[in-house]
């Protein structure tokens, strides 16, 4: 998919922090529009289906045999059946269910994309954070290599460090969190340079506050709503991209274990002769994950700006 | 011309950050990428052959200004799963192939997701703007390679006139193989033109829809249609120019990504562009190839970008002036 760089992410937080200026300091006042923003979220259809989605898929991952008892890893002498009232999605070229391995599949990735989508958030926040406050040769410098990491699409570097590192999920989780950190970092760091501007982060240079209790206790609360946006966008891009690894051939995974990039990659070939159930459900699994996560993204986007 | 030199040296320092670490990955990565290429096996005088082959003998900085020259004399060196062929002449080939399909692409997707997000501007709040804005956003956030097997499944499958593969097979002329005509090659690219326009159309569209409805909001827009203008003239002479900046910017910076990042897309279509041969790459641990086509593709983003800002500056002489670069 499309990789950041949206003209529109700028204009988008700055849209954030109008709201907050409004709400400058007054704990209150911030809380209460925070309510409001919540409840407009609550009354969004987008916000609506995409969190249905979701929580299917945490669900899923978590209790799997709530949705079947078929075990995933099976082989039967059903070989190859299309979707029916014995297998809904059919079972595939060794006799394995597939609606049990779209089901199964779910918490490979709900692993490890929400994990790596975490790490860059937290990352890229300190980082964003610290550079927009103190600005000088640190601003420069964690600036100059982020931009260097954006330059390239994720997926080449991604590849280029997976493979060099050994493809096991800590490196691939270590690998998407580190090339997500610049795209947070850049969108934190501008909401983090607008705030200091303000008059409240003055008034509290001038009441003698340490930088550590400004950047934590004043700063952050402004910027927060633009770290939960930029949580739910890379959440949706590391799905993307673990997804993406994974059919590369690139994710590690035993050929037998259910997940939905290595399963659409080890049977997509045989679409062309007819056998389209067990490619076409586990990708439709990923859609679907991606879609409801960009849903919710929006949403909230959206509710943040009004 | 400050404005254009302030940004042209930090495009070289982007790519000398870029080379760095390309360069130093493999010093701090666990285990010998000469072994890994050489095998477990391999003599000790064959493993000391690839190392000084791959230049992994010589000390961090002499590699690193390697890298550096490499770059200036566009010489990568051999690929190392390919003796005697060029990393450049690889590299190229490829980028050939995948400069194709992205000119196909853009020549579709480019006037479709600008009309959809000029129409989604001029109807803002109605249905077919949220239609247009929500069914983008949906098909923009999946995978390529998920669009491409649905598509493959739903057209290639079905439709004997679609073509699965996007590389059309050579022809016989005479006594050489050549490609076929334009139109061949074009004709087994469209299902990959299809699922770049899913990837893209939402994305396109939405960027194009925030810069029309500036634009309409504008006071040049209003006395525009006030003076009695028809709308299309309106549209084409005053408000397209200014909203397009956006558009501009978003392709510019997507290019390297088209080129380079569409590796799902590539494989499967069986398409021999610049992301199958990086994924190739990965797997056979041909580090010289690879970063020859990781440079290759940062190149082409700090060339891409550094021409929309030039594009930009051109329609809007205000960034020039006071542009932050």
């Amino acid at each position: 998919m499309a990789e950041e760089t949206t003209p529109t992410g700028v204009t988008d937080s700055a849209a954030v922090l109008d709201i907050d200026e409004e709400g400058v300091v007054d704990g209150a006042t911030r809380r209460q529009v925070q309510r409001e923003q919540f409840k407009l979220l609550l009354k969004s259809p987008g916000f609506l289906i995409g969190f249905s989605i979701f929580m299917f898929w945490v669900v899923a991952s978590f209790f799997p045999g709530w949705f079947t008892t078929v075990d995933p890893k099976e082989f039967t002498p059903q070989l190859d059946i299309p979707p029916g009232s014995d297998a809904w999605f059919g079972t595939d070229k060794l006799g394995r269910d597939v609606f049990s391995r779209v089901i199964f599949g779910a918490r490979p990735i709900m692993i490890v994309a929400p994990l790596a989508a975490g790490l860059a958030v937290i990352a890229g926040t300190l980082l964003g954070l610290a550079a927009g406050y103190y600005r000088g040769w640190f601003d420069e410098i964690v600036s100059r290599i982020a931009e260097a990491l954006l330059s390239t699409p994720a997926i080449l570097l991604a590849i280029l460090i997976v493979v060099t590192f050994g493809s096991t999920d800590p490196v691939i989780i270590g690998t998407v969190a580190v090339l997500f950190t610049p795209p947070v970092y850049r969108t934190v760091r501008a909401a983090a340079l607008s705030e200091s501007r303000l008059d409240y982060v003055t008034s509290a240079k001038m009441r003698g506050e340490s930088s550590l209790f400004i950047i934590a206790r004043e700063i952050l609360p402004n910027v927060i709503g633009v770290t939960v946006v930029e949580f739910t966008v890379r959440l949706g891009y590391a799905i993307f991209t673990v997804a993406t690894l994974a059919f590369l051939g690139i994710k590690a995974g035993n050929a037998t274990d259910a997940d939905w990039g290595i399963d659409v990659s080890a049977t997509w070939e045989r679409i062309v002769s007819g056998s389209w159930w067990p490619t076409i459900f586990p990708a439709l699994a990923i859609a679907s994950l991606v879609i409801a996560v960009n849903l919710i993204a929006d949403s909230i986007e959206e509710a943040l700006s009004s | 011309m400050a404005f254009f030199v302030r940004r042209l040296l930090l495009s070289l320092i982007t790519l000398a950050i870029i080379l760095t670490m390309i360069t130093l990955i493999p010093f701090v990565a666990p285990g010998d990428p000469a072994r890994k290429i050489a095998g477990g096996t391999a003599s000790p005088e064959r493993l000391a052959q690839v190392t000084e082959s791959l230049g992994l003998d010589a000390s961090p900085p002499v590699q690193l200004g390697r890298a550096f020259k490499s770059v200036f004399t566009l010489d990568f060196g051999e690929a190392f799963t390919k003796p005697g062929e060029s990393v450049v002449g690889l590299v190229s080939a490829a980028l050939w192939k995948s400069g194709k399909l992205v000119l196909f692409a853009l020549a579709v997707v480019l006037p479709l997701s600008i009309l959809g997000g000029t129409i989604a501007a001029y109807k803002k709040d109605t249905w077919i703007d949220r239609l247009i804005v929500n069914v983008g956003l949906a098909l923009s956030s999946i995978p390529e390679f998920v669009g491409g097997v649905v598509l493959l499944w739903l057209l290639g499958v079905k439709f004997e006139f679609f073509k699965i593969s996007a590389n059309a097979p050579q022809v016989r002329d005479g006594a050489e193989l050549v490609d076929p005509g334009i139109i061949t090659q074009l004709h087994h690219l469209l299902l990959p033109v299809l699922v770049v326009l899913f990837v893209y159309f939402g994305y396109i569209a939405r960027v194009t829809r925030a810069g029309v409805i500036n634009a309409l909001d504008s006071d040049y827009a209003r006395t525009a249609f006030m003076k009695g203008l028809p709308t299309g003239t309106v549209f084409r002479k005053h408000i397209l120019r200014n909203a397009l900046q956006p558009t501009v910017a978003v392709v510019a910076t997507q290019l390297g990504y088209m080129l380079g990042g569409m590796v799902g897309l590539e494989i499967v279509f069986n398409y021999p562009g610049l992301g199958r041969m990086v994924v190739d790459a990965a797997q056979t641990s041909d580090y010289p190839l690879l970063r020859g086509a990781v440079v290759v593709v940062a190149l082409i983003y700090m060339v891409a970008t550094l021409f929309a800002d030039l594009i930009i500056a051109w329609m809007n002489p205000r960034a020039r002036l006071g542009g932050e670069g």
